[in-house]
């Protein structure tokens, strides 16, 4: 039996990030990247670019200092 | 029971009543309606890891890569896990470390004078006949240096609360200066060749110096630099608040938590310079945890 792959769903609210880059390096899976694009305040945000290889660990989500991150998993 | 509105203006003695009935029936379909949309949310998605449901959507006030952040975010969670919402009292420190608590927490909080949090956090419990379930939030600063003497006599009194201690190396708040739990050989404004033992004296251990005391039940310290450290972190944090619900004594954290304006170097860098030399100075782990506090010697009558 083939085993149900998870969809994961990664939030980032751009205008809450300051560009710590936390999550880029807490990610396992190198899911995520800083990305060009400058929000309100003037930082660059990450985005998030593999969702295939994304695991649903959370590691980005519970890491984040500013709470920008929401990661779901899809039911 | 219901009322039109010309019977609301018609039977002036039964009005309030009336206005009173129709609120709370408004307030109810408004309440369900809510509660609707959070099962129809559930049933489409499950949160992994985000915004704890005791804060608010609100911006972080905090520099970039200052992990207080974090924490503050743990305590969030330990407080959603418990269901301890409504009656969980804050006591805020004066310094960088309250900031994101007060600015976005839904539970109660207040700010004592700089490192009296757990004398007003006293008086709250013992305000309350103990019902409250009060925890501080404190920084090196306001607690090793200003409010060494409150904490250390708080567990003497043998209160039952909670403290969070956010150990990041110096005073953010005001600048960079040198703190108590400042490393040696560190540099900060106040001490720009290094920190020495001939003037600046040697850091102080908080969480060892904790567990020597008899009234504290939890004692440990905590970083939150992997994911490994941070669920190790929100244990002991769970733990500490515990040991207060369960009336046997002090519960004390203390986390290690990276000031990158502080060491002026980027964020990851700051994290990879608090592995290198905090954790060598610091070691983490559990120093107490007892079930019931320990009396010595008792005098027979």
């Amino acid at each position: 039996m083939e085993k149900k792959k998870k969809v994961i769903e990664v939030e980032i609210n751009k205008e809450f990030c300051k560009a710590c880059s936390y999550c880029v390096d807490s990610c396992p899976k190198e899911c995520l990247v800083m990305g060009e694009e400058l929000n309100s305040t003037g930082y660059n945000f990450p985005v998030f670019v593999n969702q295939d290889d994304c695991t649903g660990c959370g590691a980005c989500g519970f890491l984040c200092p500013d709470i920008a991150i929401e990661v779901y998993e899809v039911l | 029971m219901r009322c039109t509105n010309e019977e609301v203006i018609s039977a002036s003695p039964l009005r309030v009543f009336c206005i009173l009935l129709l609120e709370e029936d408004v307030l109810q379909r408004e309440v369900s309606k809510g509660r609707k949309m959070e099962d129809n949310n559930k049933d489409l998605r499950r949160l992994i890891s985000g915004r704890p449901k005791c804060f608010m959507i609100a911006g972080s006030p905090l520099c970039a890569g200052c992990q207080h952040g974090t924490i503050s975010r743990i305590i969030g969670e330990v407080i959603d896990d418990l269901g301890i919402v409504g009656k969980t009292i804050a006591v805020g420190g004066v310094g960088c470390h309250s900031m994101l608590v007060m600015s976005a927490s839904k539970f109660d909080l207040t700010t004592a004078l700089h490192g009296r949090a757990p004398a007003l956090g006293t008086g709250i419990k013992r305000g309350t006949d103990g019902k409250a379930i009060v925890f501080t939030l404190q920084g090196d600063g306001d607690l090793a240096a200003i409010g060494m003497g409150d904490l250390i006599n708080a567990t003497v009194r043998g209160e039952k609360l909670t403290t969070i201690f956010f150990n990041n190396a110096g005073y953010g708040t005001t600048g960079g200066q040198m703190a108590p739990t400042t490393l040696i050989g560190q540099t900060t404004t106040t001490t720009p060749s290094g920190r020495s033992p001939d003037t600046g004296g040697f850091p102080i251990h908080v969480a060892e110096l904790m567990a020597g005391l008899a009234g504290v039940a939890y004692s440990a310290r905590c970083a939150v630099n992997t994911i490994a450290q941070y669920k190790r972190t929100k244990k002991a944090v769970r733990t500490a608040f515990q040991k207060q619900i369960d009336n046997i004594g002090y519960g004390f954290v203390e986390i290690l938590s990276a000031c990158p304006p502080l060491l002026k170097m980027r964020p990851t860098d700051a994290r990879k310079w608090f592995e290198k030399h905090m954790f060598a100075e610091y070691p983490l782990g559990e120093f107490k945890n007892v079930d019931e506090t320990k009396i010595q010697y008792q005098v027979e009558t």
